[in-house]
């Protein structure tokens, strides 16, 4: 019968005795630490003032956040413009029409952002009868509004992208062939109403920019038509803006196909105002789907003109007396870019 | 020795081994306890411009260490570690077969084999016990701290260590007298 206490003194003096501390402990907990020991353990306080500002950080963007959801519609934009074709509508600097349009290819040194001024008043938002009581989402479209308007989709654009029908979006009313050339602001007289307002807002919401390129207030002011991709998920698009239709707010949807019919209407409007001498030679870009390609590069107030053949002295003098040195002409065969040059004017 | 007299290379170059078998007898594993004196050196070294101040940097150490382990055993399974086998020590079959020729020394070789037998049991009787209380037998019996320095060094109440010392040795004991090597009182 043996003691415990004594046994166990005896067992762990045994064991203990047999272990030898390796060289190099120091180095390996120097590794160990990193950096190096801490030489000043930061106050409370100024842990506690980290915290309370991170976490005001947070609130604050967190408010703001919420802010931009609720807002009324500050503007009112395509819920997309293909990279390739940016377009938009402006009210100042622009002497030749209202309409922007940059070419991508060939690639002026131009931005590529334009600006957009929304085509009513902003405002607040009044309910309209069916009330809004939810925030649509690109998922489930605008839920439980007024029930859609019924409305046939008009037929796809012909290849050619002739189709003519329709107003091409982000043309204003003055340049949609109404009658009323050269007052490009006479669409700020329009003022839609709040049930056009708001669905425009709901669609600002939903649309997304792979699946709409956008949508237009119709001529009468009174009803949306929106732009649906021609696409495998077109179908599921078109349900989805159609969700957001109201009583008083119609809308109807038009296929697209993205980028052609952009330029289409661009091409439309500007043929108007180009010299009937250029008529002939205006290109058709193999980048743009063969669509002639036309526009106003708005960051440098220039007009921008892609044609085929060869600018002839008449051509260059009447360009230069119509629009001086605020043309540039890209020419298809070459791809090479003509800047203007007083030189013209000599024929 | 005051911790502003030292620096951490000196502390560990003096008391390094100590803290060493400290963590084996804690641990019962050679490689586990330098894991353990190493992590917890770690911790020690980056509070280093406050533990070096501590009045006994070495009792700190020591708290440190035993916290690790205990921490260590609350994240994982200890019992992972594989365990001796059944087979006699070494040192207690050499003894069997040393063939003292004498009764005299038969009996000596008989009582020194079952003074292995019970020293190797008792071992692993340790190996067994919680953590806490392994420590507190380990504090007790071999770094010979009181109750009141033991129960600082885990953070407990005096009481507690007394209490755990007690269930400890005498689990110990019935242990011991159910495998038949100890007999230990």
């Amino acid at each position: 019968m043996t003691d415990l206490e004594p046994l166990l003194r005896r067992v762990l003096a045994e064991r203990a005795a047999d272990v030898e501390l390796q060289p190099g402990l120091v180095q390996r907990v120097q590794a160990g630490a990193g950096a190096g020991p801490e030489t000043r353990r930061r106050p409370g306080a100024a842990r506690w003032g980290v915290v309370a500002l991170a976490t005001a950080a947070t609130c604050t963007a967190v408010v703001l956040a919420v802010q931009a959801l609720t807002a009324g519609p500050a503007t009112t934009v395509p819920a997309t413009v293909p990279t390739a074709v940016t377009t938009a509508v402006t009210t100042a600097t622009v002497p030749v029409s209202p309409l922007i349009e940059v070419p991508a290819w060939p690639s002026p040194s131009s931005p590529g952002t334009t600006t957009t001024v929304p085509p009513f008043a902003p405002g607040p938002i009044p309910l309209t009868p069916g009330g809004v009581t939810a925030s649509p989402d690109r998922t489930r479209g605008c839920g439980t509004f007024a029930t859609a308007q019924p409305s046939t989709p008009e037929p796809a654009p012909s290849p050619t992208g002739e189709d003519t029908a329709t107003r091409p979006p982000h043309a204003s009313p003055s340049a949609s062939g109404d009658g009323r050339p050269g007052d490009p602001y006479a669409w700020i007289a329009l003022s839609p109403p709040p049930a056009v307002v708001a669905t425009m807002s709901d669609l600002d919401r939903v649309l997304d920019g792979i699946r709409f390129g956008g949508y237009v207030v119709d001529a009468d002011g009174r009803s949306l038509t929106v732009l649906v991709v021609s696409g495998p998920s077109s179908t599921t698009a078109e349900a989805l803006a159609r969700s957001c239709a109201r009583a008083d707010a119609p809308l109807h949807v038009r296929y697209v196909v993205r980028g052609r019919d952009l330029l289409t209407g661009v091409e439309q409007t500007l043929a108007a105002s180009l010299p009937p001498i250029l008529a002939p030679l205006v290109a058709a870009s193999g980048a743009r789907g063969g669509v002639p390609v036309t526009g106003i590069d708005v960051g440098r107030n220039r007009l921008v003109l892609y044609l085929s053949g060869t600018l002839t002295a008449g051509m260059k003098k009447d360009l230069w007396v119509r629009y001086g040195d605020a043309v540039e002409v890209w020419l298809a065969d070459s791809r090479t870019l003509v800047e203007p040059s007083p030189a013209w004017l000599q024929g | 020795m005051r911790g502003s007299d030292v620096t951490f290379d000196e502390l560990v170059r003096d008391r390094g081994a100590a803290w060493l078998r400290l963590a084996y007898l804690l641990t019962g594993d050679r490689h586990l306890a330098e894991d353990l004196l190493q992590t917890a050196l770690v911790q020690v070294y980056r509070r280093w411009s406050s533990a070096g101040r501590a009045a006994e940097p070495d009792a700190y150490v020591r708290r440190v260490l035993v916290n690790t382990l205990i921490t260590w055993r609350r994240r994982r399974a200890w019992w992972e570690r594989p365990t001796a086998s059944g087979a006699l020590p070494e040192g207690a079959a050499r003894a069997g077969d040393s063939g003292p020729t004498g009764a005299a020394g038969a009996t000596d070789a008989v009582d020194v084999a079952d003074d292995l037998a019970a020293r190797d049991a008792l071992w692993r009787l340790l190996e067994r016990l919680a953590p806490r209380a392994r420590a507190v037998l380990v504090l007790r019996f071999y770094e010979d701290l009181d109750d009141v320095t033991i129960a600082a060094v885990l953070g407990v109440a005096p009481g507690t260590v007394r209490a755990t010392a007690s269930r400890a040795l005498a689990t110990l004991r019935t242990e011991l007298a159910v495998t038949g090597t100890g007999g230990a009182r």
